[in-house]
């Protein structure tokens, strides 16, 4: 159940991403959805899980938008398992690790992203432009992570049943 | 050390394999994409789309109208000037009249086929999404193959100018690659329309931190190219037809020292606001 949770939170980021965050006026200041969904997938539900939701919707967004196949994909395949990763360093997951993580990774994201499509003559782009926009949208994702965490936590949280319960779903407490 | 337990010899190994994977599919699936889409891509194109075209619609509609209040201003100003205008409509419209009826003569005598302009077919289309990443310009549409569409089939704005070609196409949703997007081939084989009824061939292509988001290049050194021209679709290319607005000249600049020129083109388009187009079904005309 929660992995269908998961992926339809991972899934609906994508369609906004690709839809409200892309008309006039918005599409200058909008976050990258899917990937501060992720980091937050990861630090609640771990690295196996983000992998994976990762690698499918970045399969989704390779096939309707992308040029080819496997570059959104591994982006945030990888996102979503370094994300944990980065997490799992300290005892306690809190906001601040969550921030500090989207930012990193968001800088990372957009420079294999860049730099794949460059390398693959899919686009000419400039290193101040690629070095300008991955700043600016560490400052936009870290900014909407800060916005949607204690949502998404609650909601991505998987339920656990307690074996003392009669049967009903318990929240998790981490 | 922690990180130590993620990051083991074993993981960075499948990494490296996800790498080169990647690479490799990209090569496959960046030629596959101009022929056929698979029918899985396809199914997952259309799913997206729809579901997308259900959050895009209203909110460019909305969007639309927001803008719309926003040149409220101007389009009264517009308006007194077009009614200044239209004081000399008639006189124009008798001018225009006298002008065709020549022009049928003449072509006639010349034995010219009337303009390929008349006779595309067009496929409306709604814009459902937009490509989120910030390095391709791509946009998705509601027609696919269903009603004809296939990839490399141009598709140009309500106005007419152009907006790009098909590059994957779903039976109910296509994506479609903009002029301005850096990765649409080699670019698009243009005309400069100079003064002097001497067109002036170069290629347009998408420009990345340029004065414009389009950019001419290979301009011949003494092609009489000005500022405010208008830059056609040349239709030396299998996929573009002749006489497609492009843009219009916004700067001239140094080519190869001594060989070619390169423009600045101002896309007529508005690629940032397009809520329908429509697409050049070819094959299907007279």
């Amino acid at each position: 159940m929660s992995a269908v949770k998961a992926f339809l939170c991972v899934w609906l980021a994508l369609v906004v991403d690709a839809t409200w965050f892309q008309l006039p006026g918005i599409q200058g200041a909008a976050p990258n959805l899917v990937l501060v969904t992720l980091v937050i997938l990861a630090s609640v539900q771990g690295a196996r899980r983000a992998l994976i939701m990762g690698v499918l919707v970045g399969l989704i967004e390779d096939a309707v938008y992308g040029p080819f196949l496997g570059l959104d994909s591994l982006a945030y395949g990888a996102v979503g398992y370094f994300a944990a990763v980065l997490v799992e360093q300290f005892l306690h997951r809190n906001l601040l690790v969550t921030f500090l993580a989207t930012c990193v990774l968001t800088f990372a994201q957009e420079w294999f992203d860049a730099g794949l499509t460059y390398m693959l003559g899919m686009a000419a782009l400039g290193l101040r432009s690629v070095l300008a926009a991955s700043l600016w949208h560490m400052l936009v994702n870290g900014l909407a992570l800060l916005v949607l965490y204690p949502l998404l936590r609650v909601w991505l949280t998987p339920r656990r049943r307690s074996r003392y319960s009669d049967g009903a779903e318990q929240p998790n407490a981490s | 050390m922690r990180v130590s337990r993620w990051i083991t010899s074993r993981r960075l190994f499948v990494l490296l394999v996800a790498v080169i994977v990647v690479i490799a599919a990209a090569g496959v699936t960046a030629r596959a994409r101009g022929a056929r889409t698979a029918w899985p891509l396809r199914v997952v194109m259309d799913v997206q789309n729809t579901v997308s075209g259900w959050l895009y619609r209203p909110a460019a509609w909305l969007s639309g109208v927001m803008s719309g209040l926003h040149d409220l201003r101007t389009l009264y100003q517009e308006n007194a000037a077009l009614k200044k205008q239209l004081l000399s409509y008639s006189a124009l419209q008798a001018q225009l009249q006298l002008a065709q009826e020549e022009n049928v003569q003449l072509s006639k005598m010349v034995g010219f086929k009337t303009s390929n302009a008349n006779h595309w077919t067009l496929a409306p289309a709604h814009v459902v999404g937009r490509d989120p990443s910030s390095w391709r310009a791509t946009l998705t549409i509601d027609a696919g193959t269903a009603v004809g569409v296939q990839v490399n089939m141009p598709v140009i704005s309500p106005e007419g100018a152009l907006v790009g070609k098909v590059i994957a196409a779903g039976r109910l949703s296509s994506t479609v690659s903009l002029i301005t997007d850096a990765q649409s081939g080699d670019g698009v084989s243009a005309l400069v329309l100079a003064d002097n009824n001497s067109p002036v061939f170069g290629i347009v292509t998408g420009s990345e931190g340029g004065p414009t988001p389009l950019s001419m290049q290979f301009l011949s050194a003494v092609a009489n190219v000005k500022v405010g021209q208008s830059v056609v679709t040349s239709g030396y290319s299998d996929i573009f037809p002749k006489g497609i607005l492009i843009g219009t000249v916004k700067q001239v600049g140094q080519g190869m020292p001594g060989l070619t020129r390169d423009a600045a083109v101002q896309p007529a388009a508005d690629l940032d606001n397009l809520q329908d187009v429509f697409v050049i079904l070819r094959g299907q005309g007279s």
